[in-house]
């Protein structure tokens, strides 16, 4: 610094940009925002009226064309207009666009993932008002190169209106990626999941031509005509602006203790159960079993396989994206927001009556199934209203309505408990011999049976 | 023998602490308006509190609970009215019944909750009384009680084996396995009688920790209590506060309150002296000249040496409008 000069430079590094904040987002990610990205250019298109029924995204579609040589993804959902343009390639949103409901604030989700995957990439854009081609070349993605131009030329305009975003020289690693079918699967999973709650309202994506189904959760509803059956929590509030529903039910039957003591040796973490997390229809946590969503808190016990039947969501929907409780990659929460808080809150209760059915019934798992098989699976979101259409007040908040589950109590007049005891292996085998005539009985089928002769011997 | 079998004339700390939480009651409530308050707690088998509540300050409106349903049946066979209902609940569910509670009560507008706990399950209790702050507004009292006996955390010689330089670290090291969250980083060793401050504090990280996932709400102290009559104990109180809320909550005047507390460490240790009706009345025609010339009246020390006796007078002194008065009819 020159004698006398009064001023740094505290301006970024094209480094910081091209090389290192790539490094904050997972492949995946990456590629899920760029599908947040055609989902925002549809529901800009989508008037306000249209967006509140059912299938608002009817014929909206993203196409992705994954291999080890390239990368594209293309859309039909209106390209960007002449005067977004300038915005839509600077790194950084300058502010955020309000009226939409996006989780996408930040202006960074596109760049990133350019630079995430590829060493060029040509974006064109097809929309009403003109249509132009942006370039990012070898040169431009060199982090030693300060100059942030990019080339921008017109192009003939389309019929079809949208993106493309074409990366046709992958980066190494990520060239290796996209050529191991094992990632392609899991990329297609995580779309079905991510998105399900859009493509329910009728956005299509396709990866290398397959059109993916999404995947909602469904819950054991009774009809609630009925007095009786299973019905999940439900709690639905609007708060400043931010609509937040929460839900917790079973989505399969209790676990049997078998299952148990087998999810407790080979844990997985593609269990379904858990809570997950939804931000304007995309899903920002999946399947969550920690403190995140209350597991581990205030009177809810930990995550435990003999939970695995719990599952739920908790949903945010407004127009004032800023106000959602995520984090800049768009696929964690900012847990400390009040909104979030609000929801956890109630999220907790719903979780802590599930829990305290799976320990009336526990032991009791085969008679607690018959309510299940009483009961339907049914998509929660689209399907189940119990708090909006049956809801009772919650104190100190107008605006807010919950009903708790309905869930069966077992008849107590005989209550039955569990025995449980270890043995060793040898004696275990001697019994199950002396009883079965053959040595290979599972451990509990033999305490069983001695239990229930030494009962009928104790009646004669 | 389960603490709540034990009657009354045997502890008297106990019958203390309580007549001075209906003060603090009518101190705070009746300014307000009792009719607006339902009064929440586990209340035990014979609804004790329930009773003195409904007797001393006319609250009606009553809720109490228990997991064990012969426990709820002899509840409702106690019930001071019946209006109070008794309902078969854990605590850990309390939080998500008080939308239910207000449905019960619909023309009452604010609590008076009591998580009167006697076990260790510390982290549990600190936790399930978070989830019922955050469930309270402006207007409401909460108040907790939690076992603060020593024992509870270095029986014996055990922080020899341990390997802790003595009982007191031990006692922290104890707790902190137990409430990490909740307990102060300072906090290195807990003496024999600091147990009681160190469970305050931990209760005023919880009430802060309400705060954080309710940020409009405030929790106050009011009153914080600790006595032994086996077991020692701590109580806290708490008013609750909402920022935008205008009304001054409680009264100015109640910090003119002898035992109002400021802060979270200012804690009343009640240790009424046991005292026989003979000596109770002669003590009486001197507590206005304070311990010593009680003391001079008696002629002999009602504890083992002197100062143990001044002291205990003392708080004889400080107590006696809350001191009990049953006795058998020979005594």
């Amino acid at each position: 610094m020159a004698k006398g000069e009064s001023k740094i430079s505290g301006g970024p590094t094209k480094r910081f940009f091209v090389s290192m904040l790539p490094r904050d987002i997972a492949l995946k990610d990456a590629i899920l925002d760029l599908v947040d990205n055609c989902i925002d250019g549809a529901t800009r298109q989508i008037t306000k009226s249209k967006l509140r029924t059912p299938k608002p995204y009817d014929g909206y579609e993203a196409s992705l064309t994954i291999d080890a040589k390239s990368f594209d993804i293309s859309d039909n959902c209106g390209g960007i207009p002449k005067d977004r343009i300038k915005d839509a390639f600077l790194l950084g949103r300058p502010k955020i666009e309000k009226n939409l409901p996006t989780i996408g604030m930040y202006g960074i989700g596109l760049k990133r993932a350019i630079f995430k995957i590829g060493e060029e990439a040509m974006v064109e854009t097809f929309a009403d008002d003109g249509a132009f081609s942006v370039t990012y070349n070898r040169d431009w993605l060199d982090p030693e190169n300060e100059d942030w131009d990019l080339p921008i030329e017109p192009l003939t305009n389309r019929k079809r209106k949208g993106v493309t975003v074409v990366i046709p020289t992958l980066k190494k690693d990520i060239a290796r990626q996209f050529g191991n079918p094992t990632f392609l699967n899991e990329l297609n999973n995580s779309i079905s999941e991510n998105f399900a709650y859009l493509m329910q309202k009728g956005f299509s994506v396709r990866v290398n031509e397959e059109k993916l189904r999404a995947r909602t959760l469904k819950l054991y509803t009774t009809d609630f005509s009925k007095k009786d059956g299973i019905r999940p929590y439900d709690f639905e509030s609007d708060d400043d602006g931010v609509h937040v529903r929460v839900t917790v039910g079973f989505f399969r039957p209790l676990a049997r203790m078998e299952d148990i003591d087998e999810a407790a040796e080979y844990s997985s973490d593609n269990e379904e159960a858990g809570i997950s997390v939804i931000c304007n229809d995309r899903l920002v946590l999946v399947n969550d079993r920690t403190l995140k969503t209350g597991w581990g808190d205030g009177g809810v016990p930990r995550y435990h396989p003999q939970f695995r039947g719990i599952a739920g969501f908790i949903i945010f929907s407004t127009d004032q994206p800023e106000k959602l409780p995520i984090s800049t990659t768009k696929r964690d929460l900012d847990v400390g927001e009040d909104v979030y808080l609000l929801a956890r809150q109630y999220c907790m209760e719903g979780l802590r009556e599930c829990v305290a059915f799976t320990n009336k019934w526990k032991g009791m798992e085969d008679e607690a199934s018959k309510h299940f098989d009483q009961s339907a699976r049914k998509d929660v979101r689209t399907e189940v209203r119990l708090a909006a259409d049956h809801g009772t007040p919650v104190r100190g908040n107008q605006k807010a309505r919950k009903m708790p589950a309905t869930l069966p109590v077992p008849q107590r007049r005989d209550p039955m408990r569990r025995i449980s005891f270890t043995r060793k292996q040898t004696a275990i085998k001697r019994v199950s011999e002396y009883l079965f005539n053959e040595s290979d009985q599972e451990p509990s089928v033999v305490g069983q049976e001695c239990f229930d002769r030494t009962l009928k011997a104790s009646r004669k | 023998m389960n603490a709540e079998d034990i009657p009354y004339q045997l502890r008297p700390n106990k019958f203390i602490d309580r007549q001075m939480f209906l003060e603090l009651l009518s101190r705070l409530v009746v300014p307000r308006g009792l009719e607006n308050y339902i009064y929440v707690s586990m209340g035990g088998r014979h609804l004790a509190d329930h009773h003195a509540v409904y007797n001393q300050l006319g609250v009606n409106a009553q809720y109490s609970f228990d997991k064990d349903e012969n426990e709820v049946a002899r509840q409702k066979f106690n019930r001071p009215t019946g209006a109070a209902i008794c309902a078969e609940l854990d605590s850990a569910d309390l939080p998500s019944e008080i939308d239910k509670i207000f449905l019960k009560f619909p023309r009452k507008k604010n609590l008076i909750v009591w998580l009167d706990y006697t076990t260790t399950e510390r982290r549990k209790q600190l936790q399930e009384a978070i989830q019922t702050m955050v469930r309270l507004k402006h207007g409401d009292i909460f108040r907790i009680t939690l076992n603060a006996n020593p024992q509870t955390l270095c029986g014996g010689d055990e922080w020899k084996k341990a390997g802790a330089q003595g009982p007191g670290e031990y006692r922290a090291q104890r707790l902190r396995e137990q409430i990490k969250e909740f307990l102060p980083t300072d906090v290195a060793a807990i003496s024999d009688t600091e147990l009681p401050a160190v469970l305050a504090r931990c209760i005023e990280l919880a009430a802060n920790e309400a705060t954080r996932l309710q940020p409009k709400l405030r929790f106050r102290p009011v009153l914080l209590t600790s006595y032994k009559d086996g077991s020692r104990m701590l109580t806290a109180a708490c008013v609750v506060t909402e920022i935008e809320q205008i009304e001054l909550f409680p009264i100015q005047l109640f910090a003119r309150w002898k035992f109002a507390c400021r802060r979270w460490d200012d804690i009343v240790y009640i240790s009424a002296p046991i005292l026989s009706s003979r000596e109770q009345y002669k003590l009486d025609a001197y507590v206005h000249l304070g311990p010593k010339r009680m003391l001079k009246s008696l002629k002999f020390l009602p504890a083992k040496d002197e100062s143990a006796s001044l002291e205990a007078l003392k708080s004889y002194c400080s107590f006696h409008r809350y001191y009990p008065t049953f006795r058998h009819v020979e005594d």
